[in-house]
C-alpha cells in the first residue's frame, strides 16, 4: 500500500508532523534500551549500573576476552547455524511433501507438527535430559544441535509450507516429464526459487535458538562447549553481579546476529511476502 | 547444503570425541566466581598428584542442585560437587551422594571432622554425606557519615532501634534509614526478625515431631514490621522488586549516601567496599559492619555455606576424596580462596578481619545458629524459603493483608510438615 | 510391479516427511508422554531413580483447586497472554504502516528502519529484561528521569513494585522484544498489495479509513491470524520474561502457569505436579488451538494444502 497524492497546507504539515512523530517514537521506543546497553558496555560499571569515573572504557570487553567469552560465540553460532540449517533442509523436505502430495491423514499431519508446539519446553527439559543421558549426548554439541533442530522445525515447515504454495506446480512437473527425479527438482529446480522463504525460516530458527537457555543449561557442563546464554549467566554471582562484564557480553550476544542478518533482510521481506501471504 | 551439513557433522564428531585419556580424570563443580584462583589451586593438586587431572566446572547456583540432581539420577555427573549446606540432607535422601564415614577410610581431616562447623547439616540417616567447606552469614552494614549527619551516635541494637534511626534519619537527612531487598530474599531479615524474638518457622515439636514455631498473630506482626518501612516511605517502595541485597537499586544508594543501614552477606559488603574505594580514591571509607538487631532476646542470623559432596557415581572415590582433602586445606583458603571463610573452627579463628568488616566477624562467631529444624523437618529449605518469601511480599506490596498473608503462609507450611 | 502414481506419490511424501517424524516423535511425542505418565504420579527431584507412585488424578485436582489456580489462570489469559499479543498485533501494525509510508521513502530512511526494527528482535530475553529492569528504576531510570522532567508525575513511579503498574511494565518488555517480528511479516504482507486496487478504492472516492478496512485489511488478515495464533502459543507458554524481570511478584501478584511450574519443578522439586500444570497447559492451548483455525485458519490453512 502506499498514498500516492500528495497532500498539500496545513492538513499535509499535520500528517507528516504526525509521521515524523510517530517516525521519533519508534525509534526511541526500539533503541532506547539497546543503548543503554551499549552505554553500560562501555562504561566503567561494577556493582551498580551507575558509571563510577567519567570517561569511556573497553575493559568491559577486554574481560570478555580473559574471559574465554568468545569460545561462547564461536560455540553459539556453530550449534545455531548448525541447527538453522538442519532444520531448514528437513522442512525443506517436509513442506514439499506436504504442499505436493495428496494423501491420507495430511491434515492430521500438519496438525500434529503445530501441535508440538502447545507443550510448555521448560516441563520437557528432565525427559530430554534423561532421553539425552541414555543415548549419550550429554555435554555433546551434536545433542543439542539436535534439539534445536527439533525446537524451530515446526515452524520452519508452517513458512515454507506457505512459500511453497506460491511456486507453482507446473514447474515440477515439467522438470518431471523431462525424467528429473523427486530430489532432483528439490534441489535444482525448487531450491533456486525457494530461497528467500529459506531466509525467512532460518532468521525465526537462528533467532530462537540463539537466547535458548534451559536446555543449553542441562545438556552442557564442560566450560568448552557452553553457548552464549550459559556464558552470560556466569556473571551472575550468587552475591554480586558483574555488570560490565554483563552488558558487553549482551553487546557481543547481540551484535553477531544483527551482521548475520542485515545481508539479508531484504531477502527476508521478500521471503515472508511471498510466503506468509499467498 | 550437503557439504555444509557434512562438515556439520564431521565438525561435531571431532568435538565430542576430543579430551586426552588420563589415569584419572576428575570434574570438580565449583560454583563461585573465583574460577581462575581455584583453577590454579588445582594445578598445584595435580602437581602433587601425578595421574589425576582435574577439570574445573560452573554453574549458575540458581540451577546447581536441579542440575547435579537429574545428572547423578542417571549415573552421571561431575565426582566432587560444590553445594550449599541445605542441600546435602537433600543429596543423601536422593541417594547421590557417599558418605563420608565410608570415604575417610581413603584418609583423615588433620584436626578430624569435629572441628567442622554445621556438620548437624550434614546428617541424614545416622551418617554424615558431606564436608562443610565455606562459611558466611549476613550482618549489618552502616554508612557512618550519614549516620553522623543525621546525629546518631552510636549504632542500633534492636529492631525498634532501627526503626526509630531510619525515621530520624529520613527527617534529618536527605537520605533513607534502614532498606531490605523486598522480594525473594527478604527471607534472611524476616527470620532474623522472628529468631531475635524467640520464633521461628519450622521448630522442633518435642516429641520427635516438627511444628511451625510461630503463631499467625506473630508472624503477621513480623510482617508489619517490615512492613512500616514500605507504608511510612522510610524504604522505597522499589524494594518489592529486589530480590537480592547485590541488586544495583541498594548498592547504588550505599555508594552515594543516599541510604544509611543495609543487611547482606560478607562478600557483597566487600564488593561494596572495593566499589568505593575504586569511585573514590584515597577518600577514607565511610562504612562499618554491625551485629544484627536484637529482638526480645539476641540477635541470631543463620550460618550458611558451602558442602562439598562426592558424587555415589564417581569411578574413583579415593582420587576425589583427595581432592576433597586438599579443598579443604589451610593454604587453600590462605592462598587461593582467600574471600571466603572456612567452615572450620580452628581455621576461623586465624582469620585477620579489616576494621570495618568487624560487625561480619562477631556475627559469624557469636550469633549464628543453622538451619538445623527447617532441614531436618524435610519440608525443604527452598520450598520454606519461596513460600515465605512470597507471603512477607503479598504483606509488603499489599495485595493482602499481613494476616491473611501469614494465615497463608501458615496452611501451607503445615501442609508440607504433615506430608 | 508398477505402482500406480497415487500409491508412488504416498511413498515418496512418506520418505520426505520422515524425518520430520522422527524429529517429532523424538523431541515431542516421546517427553510429552513421559511427562504425561509422570503427571499421575507422585515423583520428584530426590526419587528420580527410584520413581514415584502412582496418585491417579490427585495432582490434577490439587492444582485445579488451589486457592491461587484462579489468579493464576486469570494472569496468564488475560495480563500475560492477551495484553501482551493485542499490543504486538496493534503495534506491530502500525510499524508496518508506517514502515510502508511514502513518508519514510521521501526522507530516505526505509532501509534505516527496517535495520532499526532487527535491534530489538536480535537481542535475547535476559538482556531484554536487564536493559528494562534499569530504564524502569525509580531513581536512576531514563523513563522517570524523562516523566518528572516534563512534570506529569512529581514523584518517580515504582514500575515493576506498585501492583497498578507491574504488569503493564512486564507487557512492555514482552512487546518490545516480540513486535518487531509482527511488523516484519505485517510489512511483507502489506507489499504484496497490488497498488491499483487502493487506487480504485481511492477513485471511487473510499476514505482513508475504508480503503484501509476494505481494502488493506483483507490482505492482511491471513498473517494476523497465524501471528496471532503463534504469539498466544509463544507468549502462553513462555516464563523468561515474568521471572528475569518480577520473580512472578511481588509476592505472588504476577505468577503465571509457566513460572508456577517453574517454582513448582525447580524449587519445590515436584516433578509429577508440574508435570501436571504442564499437561492442562497443553491441553488449554490444543483447545484454543483448534478453536482458533476453525474460526480464522481452517480455510486459510486448506487452500495452503490444497
Amino acid at each position: 500500500m502506499s498514498i500516492n497524492v500528495q497532500k498539500r497546507g496545513l492538513a499535509g504539515l499535520i500528517e507528516n508532523g504526525g509521521l515524523a512523530l510517530a517516525f521519533a517514537l519508534f525509534i526511541i521506543f526500539l533503541l532506547a534500551p539497546a543503548f543503554f546497553v551499549f552505554k553500560g558496555s562501555v562504561e566503567n560499571i561494577s556493582i551498580s549500573l551507575v558509571a563510577s569515573g567519567g570517561g569511556l572504557t573497553l575493559d568491559n570487553y577486554a574481560g570478555l576476552i580473559r574471559d574465554g567469552y568468545f569460545r561462547y560465540v564461536f560455540n553459539s553460532l556453530y550449534i545455531c547455524i548448525a541447527a538453522t540449517s538442519l532444520a531448514c533442509l528437513i522442512s525443506l523436505f517436509a513442506a514439499y511433501g506436504l504442499s505436493r502430495f495428496r494423501f491420507p491423514g495430511r491434515g492430521f499431519v500438519f496438525g500434529a507438527i503445530m501441535g508440538g508446539q502447545f507443550f510448555p519446553w521448560i516441563i520437557l527439559v528432565n525427559p530430554l535430559f534423561i532421553f539425552f543421558a541414555r543415548a549419550g549426548l550429554i555435554n555433546s554439541h551434536l545433542g543439542l544441535i539436535l534439539c534445536y533442530t527439533a525446537f524451530i522445525t515446526p515452524f520452519t515447515i508452517y513458512l515454507l509450507v506457505g512459500y511453497l504454495t506460491t511456486i507453482p506446480k507446473s514447474l515440477d512437473e515439467a522438470a518431471l516429464v523431462d525424467g528429473a527425479s523427486r530430489i532432483q527438482v528439490i534441489f535444482l529446480v525448487i531450491l533456486p526459487v525457494m530461497w528467500p522463504g529459506l531466509v525467512a525460516a532460518a532468521t525465526f530458527g537462528f533467532l530462537q535458538s540463539w537466547s535458548e537457555y534451559l536446555l543449553a543449561l542441562a545438556l552442557i557442563t564442560e566450560n568448552e562447549l557452553k553457548t552464549i546464554p550459559l556464558g552470560l549467566s556466569q556473571y551472575f554471582g550468587d552475591v554480586q553481579i558483574n555488570w560490565g562484564a554483563v552488558m558487553a557480553g549482551s553487546v557481543v550476544a547481540t551484535v553477531p546476529t544483527l551482521l548475520l542478518f542485515l545481508p539479508l533482510q531484504k531477502k527476508l521481506v521478500a521471503g515472508l511476502t511471498a510466503g506468509a501471504v499467498k | 547444503m550437503k557439504n555444509l551439513l557434512k562438515w556439520t557433522v564431521t565438525a561435531t564428531v571431532a568435538l565430542s570425541a576430543s579430551g586426552a585419556l588420563a589415569d584419572t580424570k576428575l570434574t570438580f563443580r565449583f560454583n563461585d566466581s573465583e574460577r581462575e584462583e581455584m583453577r590454579a589451586a588445582l594445578d598445584k593438586f595435580e602437581a602433587a598428584n601425578p595421574g589425576i587431572t582435574v577439570e574445573l566446572q560452573t554453574i549458575a547456583w540458581n540451577n546447581a542442585r536441579d542440575q547435579f540432581l537429574r545428572e547423578a539420577s542417571v549415573g552421571r555427573g561431575p565426582d566432587v560437587v560444590h553445594i550449599a549446606f541445605v542441600w546435602t540432607q537433600e543429596m543423601a535422601e536422593a541417594g547421590v551422594v557417599l558418605p563420608i564415614e565410608g570415604l575417610t577410610r581413603y584418609g583423615a581431616f588433620p584436626n578430624g571432622f569435629e572441628d567442622f562447623i554445621a556438620t548437624d547439616l550434614t546428617v541424614y540417616e545416622g551418617q554424615h554425606w558431606g564436608v562443610p567447606w565455606s562459611a558466611d552469614t549476613w550482618a549489618m552494614v552502616y554508612r557512618t557519615d550519614v549516620l553522623e549527619a543525621a546525629g546518631i551516635d552510636r549504632l542500633p541494637e534492636t529492631w525498634d532501634d532501627l526503626l526509630a534511626d531510619s525515621r530520624a534519619i529520613q527527617a534529618s537527612t536527605d537520605s533513607i534509614g534502614f532498606a531490605f531487598p523486598g522480594a525473594d530474599q527478604v527471607w534472611f531479615p524476616f527470620n532474623y526478625y522472628l529468631w531475635s524474638n524467640g520464633l521461628s518457622i519450622v521448630t522442633e515439636d518435642g516429641a520427635g515431631g516438627f511444628e511451625i514455631g510461630a503463631t499467625v498473630e506473630e508472624l503477621a506482626e513480623a510482617m508489619d514490621y517490615f512492613r512500616t518501612y514500605v507504608d511510612e516511605g522510610l524504604a522505597p517502595r522499589s524494594i518489592l522488586s529486589v530480590g537480592v541485597p547485590h541488586d544495583p537499586a541498594l548498592l547504588q544508594p550505599l555508594l552515594d549516601g543516599s541510604q544509611a543501614i543495609a543487611v547482606m552477606p560478607t562478600n557483597t559488603y566487600r564488593q561494596l567496599l572495593s566499589a568505593f574505594e575504586e569511585a573514590n580514591p584515597g577518600a577514607e571509607v565511610p562504612f562499618a559492619s554491625g551485629v544484627m538487631m536484637a529482638g526480645s532476646q539476641e540477635p541470631q542470623t543463620h550460618l550458611g555455606g558451602r558442602t562439598l559432596v562426592v558424587n555415589s557415581n564417581t569411578k574413583d572415590p579415593e582420587a576425589a576424596w583427595a581432592l576433597v582433602q586438599f579443598l579443604t586445606g589451610a593454604d587453600l583458603f590462605e592462598e587461593y580462596y582467600s574471600n571466603q571463610f572456612p567452615a572450620q573452627r580452628t581455621l576461623l579463628d586465624q582469620i585477620e578481619y579489616r576494621p570495618e568488616e568487624s560487625g561480619f566477624a562477631d556475627q559469624l562467631a557469636n550469633y549464628t545458629r543453622t538451619w538445623g529444624a527447617y532441614a531436618d523437618s524435610g519440608a525443604g529449605v527452598g520450598q520454606l524459603w519461596n513460600l515465605t518469601a512470597r507471603a512477607v511480599a503479598t504483606s509488603l506490596s499489599g495485595q493482602s493483608s499481613s494476616v491473611q498473608a501469614a494465615e497463608g503462609l501458615v496452611a501451607e507450611v503445615q501442609r508440607l510438615l504433615d506430608n | 510391479m508398477t505402482l500406480s502414481p497415487m500409491a508412488r506419490d504416498r511413498i515418496s511424501a512418506f520418505w520426505m516427511l520422515l524425518p520430520t517424524f522422527l524429529l517429532l516423535f523424538a523431541f515431542y511425542l516421546y517427553p510429552t508422554l513421559y511427562n504425561l505418565e509422570l503427571s499421575f504420579t507422585d515423583i520428584t527431584l530426590l526419587q528420580l531413580r527410584q520413581g514415584g507412585k502412582n496418585v491417579g488424578f490427585a495432582n490434577y485436582v490439587e492444582f485445579l483447586q488451589s486457592s491461587s489456580f484462579l489468579d493464576i489462570a486469570i494472569n496468564t489469559v488475560f495480563w500475560l497472554t492477551f495484553v501482551s499479543v493485542s499490543m504486538m498485533l496493534i503495534l506491530g501494525l502500525l510499524m508496518a504502516l508506517l514502515l510502508n509510508s511514502q513518508f519514510l521513502r521521501r526522507i530516505r530512511m526505509t532501509t534505516v528502519a527496517r535495520l532499526i526494527l532487527l535491534v530489538p528482535w536480535a537481542t535475547p530475553p535476559v538482556v531484554a529484561v536487564i536493559a528494562w529492569r534499569w530504564l524502569f528504576d525509580p531513581k536512576h531510570g531514563a523513563i522517570n528521569e524523562f516523566l518528572m522532567w516534563t512534570g506529569l508525575i512529581s514523584d518517580p513511579i515504582t514500575f515493576l513494585a506498585d501492583l497498578a503498574t507491574v504488569w503493564p511494565a512486564i507487557n512492555t518488555i514482552i512487546i518490545w522484544n516480540s513486535t518487531p517480528l509482527v511488523a516484519v511479516a505485517l510489512l511483507a504482507a502489506l507489499q504484496t498489495i497490488p497498488e491499483e486496487q487502493i487506487e480504485a478504492a481511492e477513485i471511487d472516492g473510499a476514505t482513508r479509513w475504508q480503503q484501509f478496512r476494505f481494502v488493506v485489511l483483507p490482505y492482511l488478515m491471513p498473517t494476523l491470524s497465524i501471528l496471532g495464533l503463534m504469539s498466544v502459543i509463544w507468549t502462553f507458554n513462555n516464563f523468561v520474561y515474568v521471572w528475569l524481570a518480577t520473580g512472578a511478584g511481588p509476592g505472588t501478584y504476577t505468577n503465571v502457569l509457566a513460572t508456577e511450574i517453574y517454582m513448582r519443578a525447580f524449587i519445590d522439586m515436584r516433578i509429577g505436579y508440574s508435570s501436571a500444570i504442564g499437561v492442562v497447559m497443553a491441553v488449554v492451548m490444543a483447545i484454543f488451538g483448534s478453536l482458533y483455525f476453525r474460526f480464522f485458519g481452517l480455510m486459510n490453512m486448506q487452500e495452503k494444502l490444497g
